[in-house]
């Protein structure tokens, strides 16, 4: 009875673990290192593809993500696993984001340039040469003001 | 009748059977007995307050020296006394009600309790050389950076938070685990019962707001000891985002203080009125509900820092939304109360004064969820009113309930009940001739934390009161320690099942045999212990004798020296950063020893024989 | 019917199928995912919240130092992009550990171990390397400014766990060497992967948040 389902359970999940062969793996090596390099070349390339920050953020967030699923679905066989594990990891991901959303909006202030080190000082620096001038400067960004 | 275990070769007696245990039982047996000690401390820190300001203008103790008491009182009672007495109960009843041999890793449970301990005894040892933190069970930055506290009194505030803090998160992730893991065959979810639910919730919260405690510490003394700029404006850093990160941890954390009481309280009621609880699957989605909006509530602690509009209505919607599930359940309680034959035992007495004391404090938090109301009542002694209603009122009753209750299981006598119930009553009445008058208090204008105050401000009356009722409480806390040596020793022997229960613990023998169960139970209903005694219509059934079983097949863990030595490395890494005082040698020293203390014993826990 | 239990597993009847497949563990479990690895996944969705913090407070302070370097100053995105694939490649041989431990091809199961703990200490390796160029040449210590505190505070404690990774990596490797082909821990090796595979995966929101944003 319930033995049996045990046991049942057991060969099932040494099944499971053969889903992954070699060659799978090696192909998810290879498009994980494609996508790395591609993230590489987006934020290297920036200025000669003409690509605005926003856009550039959506693809390199899309593309972590991509990269995040591949890995805990796959390596880490959670496409494979008891969906209560899945369950974990989403809800703690989840209710992480959501709160550190949350204290980012409220912490962050809205007039400030937190480049221009304007945001929670107690007094004005001396202006500094430099601020204005970065050593590389960031050709994608006409506005001088944060998102 | 008791099993040749394979465990027979080590010694049940004596200190070192205790130092080495991981039974579960035992190890629910050392945390008790721990959080009663540390709530005699902390019970004193307040009566020391209390006498200090029963009268205007009084000079008892300086104005530093309280500083430290309402810190220390506020930390002990919290992390040194509700937490390890709720982990008592976890630790010694949760597989007994899932129907479990044992916890999910019994040897990380030892070291659960032996780093609970150091922590508390480094904490405590702040008393021993005089530097008393003194800042605050909160710790608010700025005030907790070197500048304005040179001496180590909030390194041992910190350490002993960070150290407490781990061993809670490795006890929670024990208990999730055990509880989803190891029921008893036929124990679905939604049959466990609503102890164990409320459990679980529990190591939730704890498992997911640790982590930010940890890191705020961890930023807090880097600022003291590396001079990092974390809390410190001038350096760029933000003072309020220790008041973020603490109450992102401190809201779910008084939720974990106050899930296991009502979860104590269910079981209490439904076994006294000997009616099923009423309404448990609801009960069962609002403790979830309860935990996940804790989440969402954090920045109430903070309506009057400034964050705008916004934030503060948000919040307060959020606050006023998690007031409903925790009203759902008081009336589930009140209604499982309604029509049974109630039996007032003592451990009753508590449970019922829980749902009142608890409603009192929940009334006057729902007052302080919105935010322009609680301009007013902030750093007022309204909030003090509020959280030791809910605190004291609710989470400490059921707490002595639950001792009243699960005291025959654990020791096989009962307490005795006319001491008992003279000894509620001194608490009950202590507590409220202490804490209402702090309502009238607070709205007449006195502010919290102050060591003395002046004679005309019309408070003296209130304040004598609520020292009387400080002193009745502890009249109250004396009988209790009585009652509890006395029924150690003289107390009636209970036999299995003293209070005709409803769940799996009352099957077993007071107290418990080591290995818990001869024979794992198959549940096929929510009160399994219940329906097997009586049938649908209330009659009494013909229980089936024990069914036989080979004591050979049970395999007991032994016992491990680890834990003790590996909690002992955390120590050490801890006092590592006290100690640059004496030369930077020292410091690192002290703390790599203990971090390699941490790595060999750990090897040898790998290796030995589980 | 009553259910008997064991609590090490010795052959009982529920084992007697796949007897040679898992070492003595515990009775079934509710879930039928061992506990150890149960236990793995709830500790990472602790470390969610505790990465979170991390990640959450460097995005509050990156621009907010008041005088000494900025992000855009220090950060090396090529040798970075280098480690991350590093770490990366690192993960692929921890799944390929597991499968030949699974497989018990005792060499390859060791090699690949290896090979991921070789991976960690060259990761380690480029942190270090960073951390000096940041503190030697850039003035960029702990205590130098917001931004600085906050960087090392994240990427120190992602250094740590992976510090703890290869730790943990070593002695399995030792232990295999030790024990050879009696010891292949199906379930502690994969428990070690998860945590592997976790460690990575910060380590790529990490590389995107901290290191590609640093204009955003």
């Amino acid at each position: 009875m319930s033995n049996h389902n045990a046991a049942a359970a057991h060969s099932h999940g040494h099944d499971e673990k053969a889903h992954g062969t070699v060659t799978l793996y090696m192909i998810f090596a290879v498009i994980l290192c494609v996508i790395t390099y591609f993230e590489w070349w987006i934020f290297k390339h920036r200025a000669s593809i003409g690509i605005s920050q926003r856009l550039m953020v959506i693809t390199l967030l899309t593309l972590s993500l991509v990269k995040f699923v591949m890995v805990c679905g796959w390596y880490m066989h959670l496409r494979y696993d008891h969906k209560s594990l899945a369950k974990l990891l989403i809800g703690g991901m989840f209710l992480a984001s959501g709160t550190f959303l949350a204290l980012g909006i409220i912490v962050h202030p809205k007039e400030c340039d937190a480049r221009k080190g304007e945001c929670f000082k107690i007094q004005e620096p001396a202006p500094a040469p430099d601020t204005a001038a970065p050593a590389d400067t960031n050709p994608a960004e006409a506005a001088p003001t944060a998102p | 009748m008791s099993a040749t275990t394979h465990s027979a070769g080590y010694s049940k007696t004596g200190i070192w059977s205790w130092i080495t245990t991981v039974d579960h039982k035992r190890i629910g047996i050392l945390y008790a007995v721990s959080a009663l000690l540390f709530m005699v401390i902390a019970g004193i820190d307040a009566l020391l307050m209390r006498t200090q300001l029963a009268m205007p203008n009084n000079d008892i103790i300086s104005a530093e020296t309280y500083n430290g008491l309402v810190t220390m009182h506020g930390t002990s009672m919290i992390f040194l006394f509700i937490m390890p007495l709720s982990a008592a109960f976890f630790n010694y009843f949760t597989p007994l009600l899932i129907g479990a041999p044992d916890v999910a890793f019994p040897r990380l449970n030892a070291l659960s309790f032996w780093i609970f301990l150091f922590g508390g005894l480094l904490l405590n040892s702040s008393y021993l050389v005089g530097q008393v933190p003194a800042v605050g069970w909160f710790a608010y930055a700025n005030l907790t950076l070197k500048q304005y506290n040179p001496t180590h009194s909030v390194d041992f505030w910190v350490w002993g938070i960070q150290i407490l803090g781990l061993a809670s998160l490795i006890a929670a992730i024990n208990f999730f685990t055990t509880i989803l893991n190891m029921r008893a065959p036929g124990m679905t979810l939604l049959k466990m019962p609503i102890f164990v639910w409320t459990t679980l919730v529990t190591q939730v919260l704890l498992i997911l707001a640790l982590p930010v405690i940890t890191v705020a510490c961890v930023m807090l003394s880097f600022d003291r000891a590396f001079g990092t700029g974390f809390f410190d404006p001038g350096a760029g850093g933000y003072v309020l985002m220790w008041e973020h990160l603490f109450w992102v941890f401190g809201h779910p954390e008084v939720y974990i203080l106050i899930l296991p009481a009502m979860g104590i309280v269910s079981e209490i009621l439904a076994t006294a009125s000997r009616k099923p609880l009423f309404g448990y699957t609801v009960m069962v989605y609002s403790s979830c509900a309860i935990g996940f909006l804790g989440f969402a509530v954090w920045a109430h602690h903070m309506f009057t820092v400034g964050m705008g509009p916004w934030a503060n209505a948000l919040f307060s919607a959020a606050t006023m939304l998690i007031a409903v599930p925790t009203g759902v359940k008081i009336f589930n309680w009140i209604s499982t109360l309604w029509g049974g034959k109630i039996r007032f035992t003592t451990a009753a007495l508590y449970a019922i004064s829980f749902v009142a004391m608890f409603t009192f404090g929940g009334l006057s938090g729902i007052m302080h969820s919105s935010p322009p109301i609680d301009t007013q009542h902030h750093d007022s002694y309204f909030v003090v009113a509020h959280f030791h209603y809910v605190l004291y009122g609710g989470a400490v009753m059921a707490l002595f309930g639950g001792i009243y209750y699960w005291f025959p299981k654990v020791t096989g006598r009962m307490m005795n009940e006319t001491l008992g119930k003279i000894q509620f009553w001194l608490y009950m009445i202590g507590f409220n001739v202490t804490f209402f008058p702090m309502h009238f208090l607070g709205v007449q204008g006195m502010p919290r934390r102050i060591y003395t105050y002046a004679p005309d401000q019309g408070w003296n009356l209130w304040n004598l009161v609520c020292t009387a009722g400080a002193y009745l409480t502890a009249l109250g806390a004396f009988l209790f320690a009585i009652n509890f040596f006395w029924s150690l020793w003289k107390g009636k022997i209970a036999g299995n099942d003293p209070w005709d229960g409803r769940t799996l613990e009352w099957s077993l023998p007071s107290p418990p045999l080591e290995h818990n169960f001869d024979v794992i139970p198959t549940v096929t209903h929510l009160d399994e212990w219940w329906h097997r005694k009586y049938s649908e219509d209330g009659k009494r059934k013909i229980m089936p004798p024990a069914p036989k079983f080979d004591p050979s097949t049970i395999h007991l863990p032994n016992p491990s020296f680890w834990p003790i030595v590996l909690a002992f490395g955390i120590l050490m890494i801890g006092t590592g950063f006290f100690l640059p005082d004496f030369g930077n040698a020292i410091a690192i020293g002290t703390s790599v020893t203990g971090a390699l203390i941490v790595l060999g014993s750990g090897f040898a826990w790998a290796y030995e024989k589980p | 019917m009553m259910l008997d239990t064991h609590h090490t597993g010795s052959a009982g009847a529920a084992h007697a199928e796949a007897p040679e497949a898992h070492e003595a563990h515990a009775h079934p479990t509710n879930t039928g995912v061992d506990n150890r690895k149960f236990a793995m996944w709830t500790l990472i969705a602790s470390e969610c919240f505790l990465f979170g913090t991390l990640i959450g407070n460097y995005l509050i302070h990156k621009n907010r130092g008041i005088d000494g370097p900025k992000p855009h100053e220090v950060y090396q995105i090529d040798i970075t992009t280098l480690s991350t694939f590093d770490l990366l490649m690192s993960s692929v041989a921890m799944v390929l550990a597991l499968y030949y431990c699974n497989a018990r091809r005792l060499r390859l199961f060791q090699f690949w171990t290896a090979v991921v703990a070789v991976g960690g200490l060259i990761f380690l390796g480029f942190q270090y390397f960073e951390f000096s160029h940041f503190v030697l040449k850039e003035d960029l210590g702990l205590s130098r400014n917001i931004f600085a505190s906050s960087f090392y505070l994240l990427t120190g404690c992602h250094g740590a766990h992976v510090t703890v990774g290869v730790i943990w990596m070593l002695a399995i490797l030792t232990t295999s060497l030790i024990k050879g082909e009696k010891w292949f821990n199906s379930t502690m090796v994969e428990v070690a992967g998860l945590y592997w595979h976790f460690v990575d995966v910060v380590w790529i929101i990490i590389f995107t948040v901290v290191y590609l944003f640093v204009y955003v």
